[in-house]
């Protein structure tokens, strides 16, 4: 069988992240894998592995009391964030897509902290406050919510207010693929549907909406990714706090972050079962 | 097009070679740590011995690498020292880099087969068992007639198992209960004497509590909870260690019961960034200490030269030290103390030598002379002096160190009384127990109930209740840990 000349550019192409994903990721998760059924030391001599099958695996779950905390406060704060962030991400694309001066800037403007808040520089934001809306008084929101939700849930939400230019910071690539998606609408599909007298509002639910709906599923699983990899994601710091831990260590880190991958796995798991395209009835 | 295709994948090959070049390693190492020889810390241990009873240093030319968290130049002032001492022997000052925790900088050192051949661990004692890092030195510690002035309750700090020295005590800082003077005069409250004991305490801080006038009897920088066992019980470590067992059931569940009465009956300063700090100082952030209206705060013996600093004389407030009292019925007096260890790498290829180096660097008479000096006379190149307080007092009985020591601090007969009384420090659990910090982590903090000393406070436990059941659960993580030595 000959291989064209297009598919072994293509395969040259992306060469340099095929070696990145083996070198830097592939090869990272599986050594992670076998520490995480070892119980391993560090020692002077060099590693030191003592088979323990999946006890890590169990312990994870039977000794460390806050990361079944953690995972749960994670779970609900996903819940909230993920159709904050795409909904806004949403709406700026839509104002980005309209025919207004200066459009390259905005949309420049909208993905710069995508780039510039790498995980210190967001960090150091959100310790010196800059991530929250000053004009906003946290304790009176703190305390609304207090007497209208449950304090597990008033909490939730008052971290959202509390981070809300964060989280609108994580919108960045969310925008760009919507702002994709909604270049490739046919405008005569708008016109004919103006003709017939629809407005814009049955025009964005008719047929901008089920036409970036692919879209949609993109952007909700890219979103629970970054979100669930974050350096700000208390879980991160739990894996990382228990790397060092002297009585953990790695092989306890390592199976700690496998069982909350598969956790994260399945929550994507959820969401494409919920926004994948299914096929119309009518025309199967 | 096909022009286009050409540079593009020039394009491609260049930025793999810049990967690949960028991420290759330039040590020329092979193996990391897994090639490291295993030496035992017995190569120079030579049959010959010196007048001293200590095999000789070796004439060779050799280096030694040494790593603290303490002062960077204090670390190369005494590196240049030792090596004047001995020309032959080159030290490699190790610096932690980026934000690691410093045991996190040693994990990284050992994961690289780079574990210094002298090294200070800080805190918890269990990252070093665990991962095996103590070297055995105990032949060259006990033939070493140094040893014999040591204080007394540091001498047997680091047999761990009971037979081998396997970490020796280098720094330490004692506590210190500061009262405020021109307060207590404010009151016409009669001064303590440096010989006040744990009840006369309890009752200062009562009697000192004056709501009215806005006045805290105390605040708790270091636990109340930590010295009540040693002061009281002549315990040799926190949580009634005896030295061979924990007993929480006696002082530790009176005293966390004290302090939670003294949080909820308002004896305590609020503590910082609560609503009550701001309501009481106006501040949320305040340290307590630092607003006048606290009279006695506990702390250690490093906060001395800062409660000197303006900030604090000009407000009018004048902190003296106290030792910690002593106990009303006890036979020793034992204080507590933030004990730093050191050891050296089972691995080294000169024990000997490192041993040497870790004296010189702690413990050690000579050292100490240097370091004195050093704490009076080293200046960073712009002129100014590194230290304005001593770092740590002397853990030898030598009155010259101790007399040269206080010259260094205030003036006042508080300071003499303090160093007076601070002669038998006892380490902090965590450092030279076994198992400590694994049950803080995972029963004491972070167990059934949550943070013990919170639940306490806050009504939900009663201390007395659980002493025993934690009691048993620390005597077995002790256990537990001791195993992993013999590991």
């Amino acid at each position: 069988m000959k291989i064209k000349r297009e598919t072994i550019y293509g395969y040259v192409f992306i060469l340099p992240w095929l070696i990145g994903f083996l070198g830097l990721v592939f090869y990272p998760m599986i050594q992670s894998f076998y520490f995480s059924l070892n119980d391993m030391r560090i020692t002077p001599q060099g590693l030191r592995f003592v088979y323990t099958g999946f006890n890590n695996y169990l312990n994870v779950w039977l000794q460390d009391m806050f990361f079944i905390q953690e995972l749960l406060a994670f779970s609900v704060d996903t819940l909230i964030r993920i159709p904050v962030i795409v909904v806004f991400a949403l709406i700026i694309a839509m104002l980005l897509n309209q025919d207004v001066k200066f459009k390259g800037l905005f949309r420049t403007i909208f993905f710069l902290p995508v780039i510039v808040a790498s995980g210190p520089v967001i960090n150091q934001l959100v310790d010196q406050g800059a991530t929250a809306i000053p004009m906003l008084d946290q304790d009176v929101i703190m305390s609304l919510l207090n007497a209208i939700f449950p304090v597990w849930f008033a909490s939730v939400l008052s971290d959202l207010f509390n981070q809300i230019i964060t989280i609108l910071w994580y919108s960045g690539v969310q925008i760009l693929l919507f702002l994709a998606a909604l270049q490739k609408i046919d405008p005569n599909l708008y016109e004919a549907a103006k003709i017939d007298g629809g407005s814009s509002w049955e025009c964005f639910w008719k047929i901008t909406l089920p036409t970036i709906k692919p879209l949609i599923l993109i952007n909700l699983v890219y979103t629970l990714v970054s979100l669930a990899n974050s350096g700000q994601n208390p879980i991160i710091v739990l894996i990382y706090q228990n790397m060092f831990n002297a009585t953990r260590g790695y092989g306890f880190a390592s199976a700690m972050a496998w069982m909350y991958a598969i956790i994260v796995g399945f929550m994507l798991l959820m969401i494409y079962l919920v926004f994948r395209e299914k096929k119309s009835k009518r025309f199967s | 097009m096909k022009r286009n295709a050409m540079f593009s994948l020039l394009f491609v090959v260049l930025a793999m070679f810049l990967l690949v070049a960028g991420c290759s390693s330039d040590d020329g190492s092979t193996g990391g740590s897994t090639e490291n020889d295993n030496n035992t810390g017995e190569g120079d241990s030579g049959e010959e011995h010196d007048d001293s009873g200590l095999p000789p240093m070796t004439d060779e030319e050799i280096t030694l690498t040494f790593g603290s968290w303490l002062t960077g130049e204090m670390n190369t002032y005494l590196a240049e020292k030792f090596m004047e001492k001995y020309p032959n022997i080159k030290v490699e000052v190790i610096e932690a880099s980026g934000d690691l925790g410093w045991n996190d900088f040693l994990t990284n050192l050992a994961s690289d087969g780079d574990l210094p051949d002298v090294f200070w661990y800080n805190g918890n004692l269990d990252v070093a068992i665990r991962n095996m890092w103590l070297g055995d030195f105990t032949e060259y510690f006990e033939a070493d007639p140094e040893t014999d002035r040591l204080l007394d309750t540091l001498v047997d700090v680091g047999y761990f198992d009971g037979e081998r020295k396997l970490a020796a005590a280098s720094a330490q800082f004692p506590f210190a209960v500061f009262l405020d003077e021109n307060l207590f005069e404010q009151q016409n409250v009669e001064m303590p004497s440096p010989d006040w004991t744990y009840s006369e305490m309890l009752d200062l801080i009562e009697e000192m509590t004056i709501p009215e006038q806005g006045i805290y009897g105390v605040n708790m920088g270091t636990n109340l909870v930590t010295m009540a066992p040693i002061v009281n019980e002549d315990a040799y470590g926190e949580f009634g260690w005896d030295g061979e067992r924990f007993d929480m059931t006696g002082e530790w569940a009176d005293s966390v019961t004290k302090r939670a009465e003294f949080v909820r009956n308002g004896n305590h300063a609020p503590f910082g960034g609560t609503d009550e700090a701001e309501a009481a100082f106006g501040d949320r952030d305040i340290w307590a200490a630092e607003t006048g209206k606290v009279a006695i705060h506990f702390d250690a013996f490093w906060t001395i030269g800062q409660f000197k600093l303006d900030a604090f004389t000009d407000k009018g407030i004048n902190f003296v030290p106290y030792p910690v009292p002593r106990g009303d019925n006890a036979e020793t007096l034992n204080k507590p103390a933030y004990v730093d260890l050191s050891s050296i790498s089972p691995v080294t290829e000169h024990p000997r030598e490192a041993y040497e180096l870790m004296k010189f660097m702690g413990w050690g008479r000579e050292g100490w002379e240097h370091r004195l000096e050093a704490f009076r006379s080293l200046t960073y190149d712009n002129g100014e002096r590194v230290f304005n307080h001593p770092e740590g007092l002397p853990l030898l009985k030598d009155e010259e160190l101790w007399e040269e020591l206080r010259k260094l601090l205030p003036e006042g007969h508080y300071y003499d009384d303090y160093l007076e009384r601070v002669k038998h420090p006892i380490s902090l659990g965590g450092r030279v127990l076994p198992g400590f910090d694994w049950f803080l982590d995972e029963v004491y903090f972070g167990g059934e109930y949550g943070n013990v000393e919170d639940a306490v406070m806050n009504g939900e436990v009663n201390a007395h209740d659980v002493a025993g059941e934690l009691t048993d659960l620390l005597n077995s993580y002790h256990q537990k840990s001791l195993d992993e030595l013999f590991y």
